[in-house]
């Protein structure tokens, strides 16, 4: 692992340092300050041939950009609050397995839980959470559910030339029901009535 | 319109801009410039506080600055880096592969010199 790094590195940067180093130290990080009024530092995290680029800003915490970030002064695809977290968003981003794999499974190990823990959270079979993470459709209903075990809320918004709204998901969430089991339907053939 | 094709765009308004001659004009120059264009062609509006990639290119902010020397000050993004000197040069530079994407000079007609 090589770590080039200017004086004075704020601890949080500092701890995300360490933290990456510790589950990937293949990598080769570098950490630079940002402005000076504003605080940021940024950390550049190279592993083999892949690139992560992380921003951290002093009360807004850490942005992470990604390899294909290239445009002129965009901002961040994801924010995190916990060093934790985004050491494992960071590492998970280098991983050499294909990219763009299932969602569930990327949240589900972002917060370190397995498949056991996420299905009692939600009232399911193990098995149910493994064929979801194989899945490539999830209804919405679904992923209201999972990401509030997490403790999170999806927001959608609709966004057209003339406005922007957001979209009322009440309707959707009242009628969701503890996931049970389904009962396993045995179809008898009817018997044709002859006169 | 894509991002990579806005930003050419920016790139050519500020080749046609007239020189300016001093570092705070310059910075005045390329914000209005891109903000000019983002405005015209991103469909997306204003918000540099929410620090999100909503899909809207932003100019450097005065906050983010950090001097390289008495006369040089650099203002770094996720894959850009723009410097701006005391005499009004300026240059944006990709930082990945070191390509100049433009290098203007001042009003007394002087590239900037980086040292790095």
């Amino acid at each position: 692992m090589k770590t080039r790094t200017s004086p004075s590195v704020p601890p949080s940067v500092a701890e995300l340092i360490q933290c990456i180093s510790v589950v990937a130290p293949d990598a080769a990080l570098t950490a630079e300050p940002g402005g000076v009024k504003a605080g940021n530092w940024w950390v550049e995290i190279k592993r083999g041939a892949r690139m992560a680029t992380v921003e951290w800003r002093p009360s807004r915490g850490f942005g992470i950009y990604g390899a294909a970030a290239e445009s002129y002064g965009e901002g961040p695809k994801e924010i995190f609050q916990s060093v934790q977290m985004v050491g494992r968003r960071v590492v998970q981003l280098l991983s050499a397995r294909k990219s763009g794999g299932s969602w569930l499974k990327t949240l589900r190990e972002l917060y370190g839980l397995s498949q056991v823990q996420v299905a009692t959270r939600l009232g399911i079979q193990q098995g149910n959470i493994s064929k979801l993470e194989r899945r490539s459709r999830v209804q919405l209903n679904t992923l209201i559910n999972v990401v509030a075990i997490f403790g999170g809320s999806i927001e959608i918004r609709a966004k057209f030339p003339e406005a922007e709204l957001p979209l009322d998901l009440s309707a959707v969430t009242q009628h969701l029901l503890p996931s049970r089991p389904r009962k396993k339907v045995v179809r008898t053939a009817r018997k044709s009535i002859t006169t | 319109m894509t991002k990579a094709e806005r930003f050419r765009i920016f790139i050519e308004r500020l080749k046609s801009a007239s020189a300016v001659g001093s570092a705070q004009t310059a910075l005045a120059l390329i914000t209005s410039t891109l903000n000019a264009v983002e405005d015209e062609f991103s469909g997306v509006p204003f918000a540099p506080e929410r620090w999100q990639d909503d899909g809207r290119l932003y100019p450097p902010q005065k906050d983010f600055a950090r001097p390289i020397s008495e006369d040089l000050t650099e203002y770094r993004s996720v894959a850009h880096s723009t410097f701006v000197a005391a005499n009004g040069a300026f240059e944006i530079v990709r930082r990945q592969s070191g390509e100049i994407e433009i290098a203007k000079a001042g009003l007394d007609r002087k590239r900037l010199r980086r040292h790095r």
